[in-house]
């Protein structure tokens, strides 16, 4: 072959993947994931180099639309014909999950759903929030925590990390936001320095003015306040966690490495596992009010310091 | 409608809107807490760093949501700064709390940590020719002295410039904003990642036919009515048109990272003259490219961080094409009576090359301290100077230049304004941060300077920073600074007006802060900063004795002052924020006993700004400039407050991948002006530098 003519067959593959890029592939693994702004898109980035850094096969992926629900999904799909499927985000599982497709799925980048699906959460594993509270604050007995009545699951996890530790976890349940308020107010007016406060996720609970009578009273006591959203440690949190969206794309690899085995024969629901893969954010100003030099805390990453 | 209406009605409506997160970011919000703290953690944005100082920062996004254009329409925005213009080129002088300069070489300005500064006149050069803004991840600017950090120059304020890297560049990104006064910008940035290096570079050009406003007096006006000629062009236009070409490139490999750079200014207009009369021919141009390598590792072994950077900075201010010192038919001076045909042309050049290396070693383990220290060298040349002239002294004869004879070139001769010339500096700091009790830190900082040509100099600082409440911090500081006579002041020759000295002392500042940040409630912050400095030893051309006419530069000057920056950032609901600030500062010049000239004595800014998930945008802005001086020798009136309002209208479509913008700039046609130098016996220019009217610009950008 001269050169001429294969600088021809290039030009013309390369003009093929420009314009029917379907054409190209045949199997592998196939991420579906939602068209959002920055900054959101750069954890779906993120996601996305986890999984094909990791998957060790052939990965394609395919953006989908936002807002309506694209009627040619299942034919894009297709044309893929992969042979695991993960999808990031709500609305990729609702429309992927909706197709009933044979092929095996692996769910990324949410934190519940109602569907039979094998996945990662996005919701922090209780017990490595709590493990980094053992760390930053070894002094600490007490675990309170007011949440909804629905955070069960997590609750139940804790109790059980923490009772291992033979540390206690104290539940408090709230429904309303003036009920949380006084339930907190109460247990940092009896509350000692070996005792903490759990600002779990819980929608209702997240006001912002809940936080900021909780911070200001814990100040003045100097009772540690650890947080599930991160942006409360800018407010004043001793610290809290947020995925490593790397990592988390890596968990979702291997699960769709296993759905993927050819011996894999069970119903291929695992549900979803908590998200371990952290990174942890301190709030420097608080961490030396408590006394705690964030740079003595020995065996932990500190992603940022605020 | 009445500037103050239109922001009434802005913010009803924007109050008024209903709150609205859309359904696909609510899971990652409810993550990642808030928007904010997505962008800190995906690394587009970074921390405010929480060194004890007054410090400010703007982000891109914000640089967008204002409509900025250059970095100056940035920067008017932070308080106790003011953006001023040099009657040469309308260059940018930026005045930090009362301190004000014709070369403003009181201000440090770095890109990525590199300074910039020239050892001509010891500002960006003064054919800056402002900087486009695409390219920006940041600006930090630091209000105050900060010479135990950064060195020479970080006197009245430091402006850091931090570029996008990869990690803040969106894949491949076009845009294209074209409007008033012929203006056309159009930028491409790129970046990509490949296992771990990653490579982001962005290219900017920035082309303008410029303002036209018009002065109506100039310096061959008086000249004219001494001499009885009718040389002069005022009144007219103003020249500023200017083609600018900016490009950079950033490669970072695992702890490494490398920066290079260029910014080309052609066909730069000279505003309103070298010599303050009108010049319309006259072309400035400045190339200048920079490249600075860095290794970073915060944590080299457990208890060390390791910093080391080299550098380099080239740049040049030319003359494109003739400057005309004094137009056509001008005699030059009262004692001359035959005119010059072609004007009394003089083309200096100026060639500079910098070089640097840096270190420093932070190590934690001490209980309770946190130290570092380091050192540094700088070699800085002037390492061509060029002049060519029709009037003075022609080297090859030693005769007089007549009126109408060609242009000499005195380049190499004693006949040169300035000689080409070296500077060397070592450098080492120190700095402690201590953690004295709970909640109280104190940071002490000390840093020592050799300079080749005037010596040595020590420059401690001092901040004590108290955590008085869950939400109120408060910081004492004390500062120490200098700023290094720059070789114009220490080398000027050949000039019939002003002349160098090379045993200028460097001018020196004490400061003293006492700033507040206080949090009274989850979306709404205050700071209040009170301030006084003593400026001393500052450099001025003071007239020789024995009636010769000429100024010799002398550490003469002395000026005290004081004064407060209040700002508050509230956030009001989902879609509207609201930041404001006001600045009040008091100086004094101490020579004269009379208050400091050119510097607004008050100034207060506000900006609303609405975003809605449906993609919309608006951004109003108002900034008020207040109280200027005269000099105590100026016989002009007090120069007249302005107020300029700005709107900006952003849509975004196809989930930001395409975003058109309307930008309008001094929408309501404020007559703002800029003080222009006092002279002797009058002021050349006697109505000020007027800044341009309305200014309407569409914008498109597309992300690929």
């Amino acid at each position: 072959m001269n050169y001429q003519r294969s600088f021809s067959l290039l030009t013309a593959l390369l003009l093929g993947q420009l314009f029917f890029p379907c054409i190209a592939f045949s199997s592998g693994l196939l991420i579906i994931y939602p068209s959002v702004k920055a900054p959101y898109n750069k954890i779906y980035k993120d996601i996305i180099k986890g999984i094909e850094t990791n998957y060790g096969g052939l990965t394609n992926k395919l953006k989908i639309a936002p807002k309506n629900a694209d009627h040619m999904l299942a034919e894009k799909i297709e044309k893929y014909q992969p042979d695991v499927l993960i999808t990031l985000g709500r609305q990729s599982l609702k429309e992927v999950g909706g197709l009933n497709l044979s092929t095996p799925l692996v769910a990324g980048a949410i934190t519940k759903t109602d569907q039979a699906v094998s996945g990662v959460s996005m919701t922090p594993d209780p017990e490595i929030i709590l493990s980094h509270l053992l760390m930053i604050a070894p002094f600490v007995s007490r675990v309170y925590v007011v949440a909804d009545t629905d955070r069960y699951a997590q609750i139940e996890r804790a109790n059980a990390y923490l009772k291992q530790q033979d540390k206690i976890l104290k539940t408090e349940k709230a429904t309303s936001i003036q009920q949380a308020a006084d339930k907190y107010l109460k247990i940092i007016n009896s509350a000692s320095a070996s005792d903490a406060i759990w600002l779990m996720r819980g929608a209702s609970l997240n006001d912002p003015s809940i936080l900021m009578l909780v911070l200001e009273a814990a100040w003045k006591k100097k009772i540690v306040v650890f947080s599930s959203n991160p942006a409360h440690v800018k407010r004043g949190a001793l610290f809290s966690v947020y995925p490593d969206n790397e990592k988390m794309g890596a968990a979702l690899a291997r699960v769709a490495q296993q759905l993927n085995r050819p011996d894999y024969q069970a119903t291929p629901n695992l549900g979803l596992s908590p998200l371990r893969n952290l990174h942890l954010i301190v709030n420097k100003r608080t961490s030396k009010h408590l006394g705690i030099n964030p740079n003595n805390i020995s065996g932990l990453n500190i992603h940022r310091l605020l | 409608m009445k500037p103050h209406h239109c922001l009434l009605l802005f913010l009803g409506l924007a109050v008024n809107s209903q709150k609205a997160i859309s359904a696909g970011y609510e899971e990652l919000s409810d993550i990642y807490g808030d928007e904010e703290f997505v962008s800190i953690a995906s690394g587009v944005s970074k921390p405010i760093s929480k060194a004890p100082s007054v410090a400010s920062v703007i982000t891109a996004s914000t640089i967008k949501k204002i409509g900025a254009i250059d970095i100056d329409d940035v920067l008017e925005t932070i308080p106790g700064l003011h953006v001023a213009r040099n009657s040469i080129g309308y260059q940018p002088i930026y005045i930090f709390r009362g301190i004000s300069s014709d070369f403003n070489p009181q201000v440090l300005m770095l890109i990525n940590g590199i300074p910039i500064t020239n050892l001509f006149h010891g500002d960006r050069n003064l054919i800056w020719g402002g900087m486009s803004v695409e390219a920006i991840s940041r600006i930090e600017i630091i209000r105050g002295p900060g010479s135990a950090i950064y060195g020479a120059d970080a006197f009245a304020g430091t402006i850091n410039i931090i570029t996008k890297t990869s990690e803040q560049i969106d894949g491949t990104e076009l845009g294209l904003r074209t409007g008033s006064l012929d203006t056309t910008d159009l930028w491409l940035q790129a970046a990509k990642k490949y296992k771990a290096f990653s490579i982001s570079g962005t290219l900017e050009i920035h082309d303008t036919n410029g303002d036209r406003s018009r002065i109506t007096s100039d310096a061959q006006s008086f000249l004219d009515s001494i001499t009885g000629t009718t040389a002069s062009l005022a009144p007219g236009p103003v020249s500023q048109g200017r083609e600018n070409l900016d490009g950079r490139l950033n490669v970072s490999y695992k702890n490494f990272n490398l920066n290079t750079g260029f910014q080309i200014r052609n066909d730069g207009g000279i505003a309103t003259g070298i010599a303050q009369a009108l010049d319309p021919h006259g072309r400035a141009s400045s190339k200048r490219y920079n490249a600075d390598l860095s290794y970073n590792n915060l944590t080299l072994t457990e208890n060390t961080g390791l910093k080391a950077s080299i550098s380099y900075l080239q740049t040049s201010q030319e003359a494109e094409e003739d400057f005309i010192l004094l137009p056509p038919g001008t005699t030059g001076s009262a004692q001359n009576s035959i005119p010059y045909p072609d004007g009394m042309i003089g083309n200096p050049e100026v060639y500079e090359r910098h070089y640097r290396a840096n270190f420093s070693l932070a190590f934690r383990g001490v209980a309770r301290h946190e130290v570092m220290g380091g050192a540094g060298y700088y070699f800085g040349e002037i390492y061509k100077t060029k002049e060519e002239k029709n009037f003075g002294i022609d080297p090859s004869t030693g005769l007089p230049v007549y009126p109408g004879s060609p242009l000499v070139d005195v380049s190499d001769t004693s006949f040169i304004f300035l000689n080409e010339n070296q500077r060397e500096n070592s450098h080492i700091f120190i700095q402690d941060i201590w953690h004295l009790a709970d909640d109280w830190e104190l940071t002490t900082g000390l840093r020592f300077d050799h300079y080749s040509d005037f010596g040595d100099t020590t420059n401690p600082r001092i901040a004590l920073v108290w955590a008085a409440r869950h939400n109120l911090t408060v910081k004492a500081l004390y500062g120490e600074a200098f700023r290094a006579p720059s070789f114009a002041e220490t080398g000027e020759q050949d000039n019939p007006a002003f002349l160098g000295n090379p045993n200028l002392k460097p001018e020196t500042l004490k400061s003293y802060e006492l700033a507040f940040n206080y949090k009274p409630s989850y979306d709404l912050t205050l700071d209040l900063n009170l301030f006084q400095y003593y400026w001393k030893d500052i450099i001025q051309f003071v007239p020789d004795a024995g009636g010769s006419g000429t100024r010799t530069a002398q550490n003469a000057g002395e000026q005290a002052g004081h004064g407060i920056e209040v700002e508050a950032v509230w956030q009001v609901n989902n879609t509207l924020s609201i930041l404001s600030n006001y600045s009040w500062q008091k100086s004094e010049d101490e020579q004269n006993n009379v208050d400091a000239a050119n510097a607004p004595e008050q100034q207060f800014y506000i900006r609303a700004n609405t975003s809605f998930q449906n993609g919309w945008n608006a951004t109003l802005q108002a900034n008020r400039v207040m109280d200027r001086n005269r000099a105590f020798d100026d016989p002009r009136q007090d120069i007249g407050d302005y107020t300029t309002v700005d709107f900006t209208l952003r849509k975004s479509f196809l989930v930001d991948q395409l975003e058109l913008s309307l930008i309008t700039k001094n929408l309501f046609n404020a007559d703002a002006r800029e003080p222009s130098p006092n002279g002797q016996p009058v002021p050349a220019i006697t109505n000020d530098l007027p800044l341009a009217q309305r200014r309407i610009y569409g914008e498109i950008r597309y992300k690929l």
